[in-house]
């Protein structure tokens, strides 16, 4: 059974008196496991595709299931539990929250779930260890740079071990080293602990990482390549 | 639940301008309520103890019935008698709580200097009456210059100032009271002034005196007496007493009144009336700022932090978990604004105590020390009702941050 599995599904926009069709009827499957990228041009629809599956958005149609189960059925309670159980997020613009460390950005996806403070500490420490971090734990975000701070956002994403981790387009804001060095730890993270990932990107270095790259153009899948 | 606690607190430092501004009103509206309440609770003690000690009227007082409504037109048919004075007596003896019986005569004629005549009204009572009273009050009323008044010396009475400046009497003049008897026939007295007092009216300043229960009987030929003040160890027991009292006296066979000190004192309810206005104005406003200013910031909150609750939405955080985070926030400068409030609140009474300002209120005749009676109970109702107050003005704010969708609040910039 794939872990995301995406039937015809569309996903409209009301701009104004204008309707955009950001998804035209996407069907594609996400594999336990996949290392994986949605490309494509600017408005093709890949933040789009990664909010749905994401469940932080609704398909206006087709049916969208996460683990076999349809996510149209998910009252607003349980896609947060989802989120916060399943999936971890990487955003472009890091989104950690200022006024925490280093450290209590990475507890946060373990506190809002309920573990214990000590737990969340220790699963914290271990994961901000294995992104390199273990001498910044107490830095708020101000005090690093945007690589760190992007890999403050990977070990948050990776903390509650989640089966998905979406990154939409986690090196745009990089430099190339720095970029490089980002997508070696994502890579090493999936095989070790064999963490699905999926990414949005334009960066042609990263899709040359990929085992699986979807090309989307103007709201539909126009070409799958296995690397 | 702490990771939202050190979020909202952290939010409320990093933007220390504005919250200090909401926590500074919320604290002055907390300090503004509980001053004026002290000082309204100082002026309802003062004329309650001006009522109840001052005037020598008691907690209750008790008259034949029908005096209040036709005991002008015919004193003598609601006197008191000395025998339902002693029975009345007798009832008195068996409640414990009553400290005092003090019978009353209040008279009225001319007094004049030999030169100049005045009207004049007097209240006649028993002068170890009258010091009973005063050495009950708590704030130790001493009205009078000029010596006590004795139960032996009949004729020294006490002269309310305004009185004494129009008739050009000073401590140890002397002067003549006349009036008509119960009876109808004319009695004149010789007196000698012992004392000088205000009183707590313009309208009675020249027209009052206090003059010995013998003296008032004599001056009226009678040994009965309009009134009686009763006086209690306790305040609380006044709505008990009366009620026992006029259960008790209703199988005598003349009819009785008893009344409480409230009902007697106008001035007392009248001046409570207005501040107690006063006061809701006051909450009025200082509840309109308050919430005024928590919607703001907790507004303000919102739309600086939607990128935030964005993120936080998307690491799972519920709808409930976002209205929670404003919520805490909100409590936050609510007890931060109300302690500073109870700071404030200390300071405020500390320097008015050191300070001792004085001011002349309206129908009164002389200065009086502005105090501040502060209310431990009123000020823990402010806080838990100014906490509340924040905590339901950050409700809307709260649920619009909540129910923003998430994949907008991701792309606010």
């Amino acid at each position: 059974m794939a872990l995301v599995e995406m039937n015809d599904v569309t996903k409209d926009y009301q701009m104004g008196e204008t309707t955009v069709h950001a998804l035209k009827g996407v069907t594609m499957q996400v594999h336990e496991g996949d290392f994986m990228s949605v490309w494509g041009p600017s408005g093709s629809g890949k933040t789009t595709l990664l909010n749905l599956i994401g469940a932080i958005d609704e398909p206006t149609s087709g049916d969208l299931r996460f683990n076999g189960r349809r996510l149209s059925t998910f009252s607003d309670d349980a896609k947060s539990e989802l989120r916060n159980r399943s999936i971890g997020f990487i955003f472009q613009t890091f989104n950690l929250i200022p006024v925490l460390s280093a450290l209590e950005n990475v507890m946060l996806p373990l506190q809002i779930g309920g573990f214990s403070t000590g737990e969340a500490l220790r699963k914290s420490i271990y994961r901000l260890e294995q992104v390199g971090l273990s001498g910044f734990v107490k830095h708020r975000p101000d005090k690093l740079s945007g690589g760190q701070q992007q890999r403050v956002s990977i070990a948050r994403a990776l903390v509650t071990k989640p089966s998905l981790v979406i990154a939409d387009e986690p090196t745009a804001n990089l430099d190339s080293e720095t970029a490089m060095k980002i997508v070696d730890l994502m890579r090493k993270l999936n095989s070790g602990e064999r963490t699905t990932f999926i990414f949005s990107t334009h960066d042609q270095r990263l899709l040359n990482t990929m085992d699986r790259c979807i090309r989307l153009e103007d709201g539909l899948v126009v070409e799958e390549i296995q690397q | 639940m702490i990771a939202l606690v050190k979020i909202a607190l952290r939010n409320l430092i990093k933007n220390r301008r504005r919250s200090l501004f909401t926590i500074l009103a919320i604290a002055l509206g907390f300090s503004a309520v509980n001053l004026f309440g002290g000082f309204a609770r100082y002026m309802y003690l003062g004329n309650r103890e001006m009522a109840i000690f001052g005037a020598c009227n008691g907690h209750l007082m008790v008259f034949k019935k029908g005096f209040l409504e036709k005991g002008q037109l015919t004193p003598a048919r609601y006197l008191i008698t000395t025998e339902e004075l002693k029975i009345i007596e007798d009832i008195c003896r068996k409640l414990p709580q009553i400290v005092l019986v003090a019978p009353h005569l209040m008279i009225s004629g001319l007094v004049t200097n030999g030169k100049v005549s005045t009207i004049f009204v007097a209240q006649g009572i028993a002068p170890s009456a009258v010091d009973a009273f005063m050495h009950r009050t708590v704030q130790e009323i001493k009205e009078f210059d000029g010596k006590k008044m004795e139960d032996g010396k009949t004729y020294g009475v006490a002269v309310a100032k305004g009185l004494a400046r129009l008739l050009d009497m000073k401590l140890g003049s002397h002067a003549v009271v006349f009036t008509n008897t119960v009876d109808g026939q004319m009695n004149a007295l010789d007196m000698e002034v012992f004392q000088l007092f205000e009183t707590d009216s313009d309208a009675m300043n020249d027209k009052m005196m206090r003059v010995p229960l013998k003296f008032a009987q004599r001056l009226y030929d009678t040994e009965g007496v309009d009134r009686i003040a009763i006086l209690l160890s306790k305040h609380e027991h006044t709505e008990f007493v009366r009620q026992r009292l006029q259960s008790l006296l209703s199988g005598h066979p003349t009819a009785f009144d008893v009344k409480t000190w409230e009902e007697m004192s106008q001035w007392y309810r009248k001046v409570k009336e207005m501040f107690d206005v006063i006061f809701i104005f006051l909450f009025i406003i200082v509840f309109i700022i308050v919430i005024t200013s928590v919607v703001n910031t907790m507004s303000m909150a919102v739309i600086e932090r939607t990128r935030e609750i964005g993120t936080l939405r998307a690491l799972g955080l519920k709808r409930r978990g976002v209205t929670a985070l404003f919520a805490i926030e909100s409590i936050f400068l609510g007890v931060l604004g109300t302690t500073g409030g109870f700071l404030f609140t200390f300071l405020g009474s500390w320097g008015i105590d050191i300070m001792k300002p004085t001011w002349i209120p309206p129908g009164i005749t002389k200065r009086v020390p502005i105090m501040i009676f502060l209310s431990h109970e009123q000020m823990i109702y402010s806080f838990l009702f100014l906490v509340l107050l924040c905590l339901m003005a950050s409700i809307l704010p709260a649920r619009r941050a909540a129910r923003q969708n998430v994949v907008d609040a991701l792309g606010h910039v």
